[in-house]
């Protein structure tokens, strides 16, 4: 059932979203494109497919690396993160909120590695640059209080970040500001990517090289995501640029897919996909990928 | 004063929007327990009737993930189902009486297609949403 209307703003906030709203109305804004709609394929169904631009073009969780790295019994590489004194260089809204991405990543990364201290270090940058970005009805006092209390627990802490971030990300794309929601989600990627190039370089583990090069889809929907903000400013435009730069080195890697039916737990509502796939992933590609994810990170955290 | 009203009629629909989504929100986290681990991400899309969305997601090996779907359009049931990128069929939530979540496993990390639509031409248009995680 739809809700009906709640009229609980106050007052202030309230003028404050006629004033923006007016504003927006009479710049006439060009905003990216919400939904384009293509005509269906021949044989498919009846329905037109819509594509939602800004939406739905996922990136798996940046947590599950990091996960990766820890299960392997890879020992935590302290240089792998952005320091926390840099958060101070990001004045604009580009580098705080792509920061909050690669902080957020960081932090998962300290986290699961029961860096009690330097978690909460990087807990006040995140709170600084999400003050800073206006995100703060996501990341409020609760929430850093309920951090704050879960901090020597890996499993809540983790739950709590991604919920935050999944928040952030619902606030945002209410507020259409989805340039920002598509930064933070592409730092965290990109931290991600950068973190597992790091570790894999360094001890050669094939569960993560095969990680490394499943990042095919993944980089393909974060350049999707960011399409739309191409034109926005210069910054928008090399790091879509060094992105697709960088698609195209795994273009390079080797891919094998094989189908099986999958098998059906009706009762636990559980269905496993038993298809398999592989990745071949030679040496070059992995010093070529870690060699340009590195100037890429290096350029978003300088 | 026609621009303020505009203005106004504007700022209701979209305080409107809020709460629905927000609605939606609390509906689709029903069947997702604490133990599921967002993405980071939240997916909604407005649909109407004789659209569907469609979009790709990798799910890693050795993983189990959630997906929960909600929608309050009203009059049809929401399907989502979920393809290989060679098209084949790898679960659909109408072979299993539309039940709004189901559990994935994956034992090979797999990119997959989903789609989402409303059974029934007929629909109120509405909101889609999706929550995806994995499980700890």
């Amino acid at each position: 059932m739809i809700e009906p209307v709640k009229m609980n703003l106050k007052l202030p906030k309230l003028i404050i979203a006629i004033t923006a709203l007016g504003i927006i109305v009479v710049s006439c804004k060009s905003s990216p494109k919400k939904e384009s709609e293509t005509s269906q394929s021949a044989a498919d169904t009846l329905s037109t497919l819509v594509k939602v631009e800004n939406a739905i073009f996922p990136i798996p969780s940046p947590w599950q690396v990091v996960n990766l790295i820890q299960k392997n019994n890879i020992p935590f590489k302290e240089s792998c993160i952005n320091s926390s004194t840099n958060f101070q260089r990001y004045t604009t809204s580009f580098k705080q909120a792509i920061n909050l991405g690669i902080y957020g990543t960081d932090l998962s990364y300290l986290n699961i590695y029961d860096k009690t201290q330097e978690s909460l270090q990087y807990l006040g940058v995140i709170k600084k640059l999400s003050e800073q970005l206006r995100i703060t009805e996501s990341f409020d006092e609760k929430i850093f209080e309920r951090i704050e209390k879960n901090i020597e627990n890996k499993d809540s802490l983790i739950k709590i970040i991604s919920e935050t971030y999944a928040n952030s990300d619902l606030y945002l794309k209410r507020n259409e500001r989805y340039d920002i929601s598509a930064l933070i989600v592409a730092g965290c990627w990109v931290e991600s990517l950068y973190i597992m190039t790091q570790v894999a370089q360094e001890h050669n583990n094939r569960e993560i090289i095969n990680r490394i090069g499943e990042q095919k889809h993944p980089l393909d929907n974060l350049v999707e995501l960011l399409t739309p903000f191409y034109y926005k400013s210069t910054e928008f435009a090399n790091l879509l640029d060094s992105l697709i730069d960088l698609a195209y080195e795994f273009d390079g890697i080797i891919y094998s897919y094989s189908y099986r039916e999958p098998l059906v737990d009706e009762a636990n509502k559980v269905i496993t996909i038993r298809s398999q796939s592989r990745v071949v992933m030679s040496e070059y590609h992995l010093k070529i990928i870690s060699k340009k994810i590195e100037q890429i990170r290096s350029s978003l955290t300088e | 004063m026609q621009r303020i009203v505009i203005i106004l009629t504007l700022t209701l629909t979209s305080l409107s929007s809020f709460s629905q989504i927000e609605q939606l929100k609390k509906t689709c986290a029903i069947n997702f327990p604490s133990n599921y681990i967002s993405d980071g991400q939240e997916y909604f899309a407005a649909l109407k009737p004789d659209q569907r969305i469609e979009f790709r997601t990798t799910f890693y090996a050795d993983n189990t993930y959630r997906i929960s779907a909600c929608t309050n359009a009203k009059k049809g049931k929401l399907v989502f189902t979920v393809y290989d990128t060679e098209k084949n069929l790898l679960f659909t939530n109408e072979s299993f009486n539309y039940s709004p979540y189901w559990d994935l496993r994956f034992t090979s990390t797999v990119t997959c297609i989903i789609q989402v639509d409303v059974k029934n031409p007929q629909f109120t248009p509405g909101y889609v949403m999706l929550l995806i995680g994995y499980k700890q």
